[in-house]
């Protein structure tokens, strides 16, 4: 969020012509809050957890035999098609920008999941931040009752690190809702509230059992102990206790906490996004955006039974038909709901995995991974629409026109969302670290 | 990453990728690391530890420093180099020297550092919050690492006897400790230790709120809480036990004042076992509990 900088005060200063007026600065105080307030950016990241197929998502090759069994359906964008398992973004194109032509060099899950959520190869000593503690840092503001970053279904056994705040500490970290990191953990599909995933924040409220009374008196002597410790030893990690549970308590006691009660949305809102895990994210996604949260993430392609969501080596075609489903029926009715309420001009969406899959059709009907040329899509608020940025060759197997890299994806992400990339954070080895290495993709901003 | 991840070779050569080029194993510094004898792994420990290798023994000092004052004299300690010297240069000498004649004895070491005035002074910031803390002219402030923190958790509601904690069995029986092992995914931080509090909004909330927590403070459950029920202990005794056993001191006259009102207002025997709880849930989530101050 943009803050009033030293320099911003003075010239307001200067301006009044005498010096220093304090009415001057108190209604310039006033304006930027009503200001970052209205003009509040958000940020989903829908992230595609195996690596997606781009051949049969947003870059088809009709009548080439690397096209495989999908047909291609015409969008609202006149010239621009997409696979006809995705009719309900196909209806919203002009919303999209789609990038045909990212090219990375990480074509191992571990490996690929971190390069693409921090920007960076794991290599050397920096703990990069996952982009969504890096931008929510940005968008966000401590003073809000939730989190400013939400991290929905994750699914984070490829790479630990690629979900966490690494150098930038915990008080940037995600609170994480229906994670499926282990098969024993994950909760199946249909085994929350009438037929819906289940999508909980552990641990929210006080043990049910806690007598009225107690979480009062509780409250008023762990307030006791900490403010005469605090008042002794005023140094970090004690400040940083203290910011940490006060926050917590903030979210056990406010009202918002109740965005994460999706029984309170009617079945068929429920049933337009899907009932799985990230049709319920998305919704959830929805609910936290309106409320102010700055990033959201929500996975698709968490563990489902043997496999793992988009890692397709075999049968490719049955299981991205019925991923293909629940992605169109979440991210679609997310976009129109959000777009109903206004939202959608400030509220940015990427989706993306860590790398894309195999142009050729491997012996057991599946695509291996492929980072040499593939596809992601920028969304919604800051991005110009109705777009296919970037080309591949007729075979798939090479970038023909508008090659770009991860930074580049993700210095056009913090652009459309009004953060300047150049913004150095510092590591904790004392060096400065940018948002986001590469160039923003002009022709991709609104 | 862990150690499981690597496995040593007795065979093979580094290759330059997409060649057969093999590219010969050498020191920091050029010199070729070439001795039929000896498996490099070898030639590696005794390069580093050769008396005239200066590198070691500061590096090595400066880390146990800086795990003991929550910073390092070079500081961050991974980051040794012109650029970022230490400071205090002739006590890192020093100590580099001691160490080596010490023949790298790590225990030696420990026992003299924590043996210094600086060490033990204590950790009051009175007026002047975190100015200068190269100066380590008060202990630092640090943050339990998780395994600290369930450990602590464990031993103060006597989940854990003291002789289980000392005793030959323990490390078996903390690897098969599920409850623990879920605790540390948990509880997991970047950079266990130092003086910057690494947990967030979850941590904190599966502290005040989660299963290990609860049925610590629960009269039902808790050892601790229980063994606190015999009719020959006074609200003060009882008071004082739940303060040596959290934060290992007595209550302040107006910390004991806050406190006995609170356990006064519960009369009935059971009201009375549920503010016990509330005093050990307030003692268990306070900053002092989870600081090494």
């Amino acid at each position: 969020m943009r803050s009033i900088t030293r320099r911003t005060l003075l010239k307001a200063a200067a301006a009044g012509g005498v010096g220093w007026s304090t009415q001057g600065w108190c209604r310039l105080l006033a304006d930027q809050l009503s200001a970052s307030r209205s003009s509040r950016r958000h940020c989903i990241l829908l992230w595609m957890n195996g690596g997606p197929s781009q051949l049969d998502t947003f870059d088809m090759k009709p009548g080439h035999e690397n096209g495989g069994e999908f047909k291609e359906i015409a969008t609202s964008v006149p010239g621009l098609g997409i696979s006809e398992h995705l009719p309900g973004l196909a209806s919203m194109a002009d919303e999209l920008a789609i990038l045909r032509g990212l090219n990375t060099k990480e074509g191992d899950h571990g490996r690929g999941t971190y390069l693409m959520r921090t920007g960076h190869p794991p290599a050397g000593p920096v703990n990069y931040p996952t982009i969504g503690a890096s931008l929510s840092k940005e968008l966000g503001s401590s003073r809000d009752d939730l989190p400013n970053y939400v991290s929905i279904a994750p699914y984070r056994a490829f790479n630990q690190e690629a979900f966490e705040p690494g150098f930038l500490g915990p008080s940037f970290a995600p609170l994480t809702v229906g994670a499926s990191d282990i098969i024993a953990a994950a909760p199946a599909e249909d085994s929350g509230d009438e037929g819906y995933a289940p999508l909980k924040v552990d641990d929210l409220a006080f043990p049910r059992e806690l007598h009225p009374s107690q979480s009062a008196g509780r409250l008023q002597l762990w307030n006791s102990l900490q403010t005469s410790f605090l008042a002794h030893h005023d140094v970090a990690s004690p400040r940083g206790h203290d910011t940490v549970y006060r926050r917590a308590l903030r979210l056990m006691n406010s009202d918002s906490a109740k965005a994460f009660d999706l029984s309170q949305e009617p079945d068929q809102v429920r049933d337009a996004y899907g009932r799985g895990r990230f049709g319920q994210g998305c919704l959830l996604a929805r609910r936290l955006i309106e409320r102010g949260v700055a990033f959201v993430d929500v996975t698709l392609g968490s563990l489902t039974g043997a496999s793992i969501g988009w890692d397709t080596h075999q049968n490719n075609f049955a299981a991205v038909k019925e991923l293909s489903a629940e992605l169109d029926a979440g991210w679609s009715t997310m976009m129109i709901e959000l777009r109903d309420r206004g939202l959608l001009e400030s509220t940015t969406i990427l989706w993306m995995g860590e790398f894309g899959r195999t142009p050729k059709i491997n012996d057991m009907g599946g695509r291996d991974h492929y980072p040499n040329a593939w596809s992601c899509v920028l969304a919604g608020g800051g991005i110009q629409g109705g777009q296919a940025y970037g080309k591949t060759t007729d075979d798939g197997m090479e970038v023909d026109e508008g090659q770009v890299g991860v930074g580049d994806v993700l210095a056009t992400l913090c652009k459309a969302l009004g953060v300047s990339p150049e913004d150095e954070n510092i590591s904790e080895q004392g060096r400065p670290i940018r948002i986001a290495e590469g160039e923003a993709i002009a022709d991709v901003l609104a | 990453m862990t150690s499981g991840d690597f496995q040593e070779l007795d065979t093979g050569e580094v290759t330059l990728p997409d060649t057969d080029e093999v590219i010969p194993v050498r020191y920091l510094g050029g010199e070729l690391a070439d001795d039929e004898e000896n498996s490099r792994r070898r030639l590696l420990a005794d390069w580093m530890v050769a008396p005239d290798n200066p590198y070691f023994a500061r590096a090595t000092v400066n880390r146990i420093w800086s795990h003991l004052f929550g910073r390092g004299l070079v500081d961050p300690p991974d980051d040794m180099g012109q650029q970022n010297p230490a400071s205090h240069p002739k006590v890192l000498e020093a100590l580099a020297e001691y160490f080596k004649q010490s023949d790298y004895d790590l225990r030696q070491m420990i026992f003299l550092l924590t043996g210094t005035q600086a060490y033990q002074l204590s950790s009051s910031s009175g007026e002047s919050g975190d100015a200068m803390p190269e100066l380590f002219h008060r202990m630092a402030i640090k943050s339990l690492t998780a395994e600290q923190m369930y450990d602590s958790l464990a031993a103060a509601t006597c989940r854990l006897q003291p002789a289980q904690l000392g005793g030959p069995t323990f490390g078996l029986n903390r690897v098969l400790d599920q409850g623990r092992q879920s605790f540390l995914t948990k509880m997991r931080t970047p950079n266990n230790g130092g003086t910057k509090f690494q947990s967030g909004i979850p941590q904190a909330l599966s502290l005040m709120n989660g299963g290990l927590t609860a049925g610590a403070t629960d009269g039902s459950e808790s050892d601790i809480l229980q063994s606190l029920q015999a009719p020959f202990f006074s609200d003060e005794e009882r008071l004082e036990t739940l303060f040596l056993a959290t934060l290992t001191r007595l209550p302040q006259p107006d910390e004991q004042t806050t406190f006995l009102a609170y356990l006064e207002t519960h009369d009935s025997e059971e009201t009375k076992q549920r503010a016990l709880g509330d005093v050990l849930w307030a003692l268990l989530n306070c900053a002092e509990f989870a600081l090494n101050h």
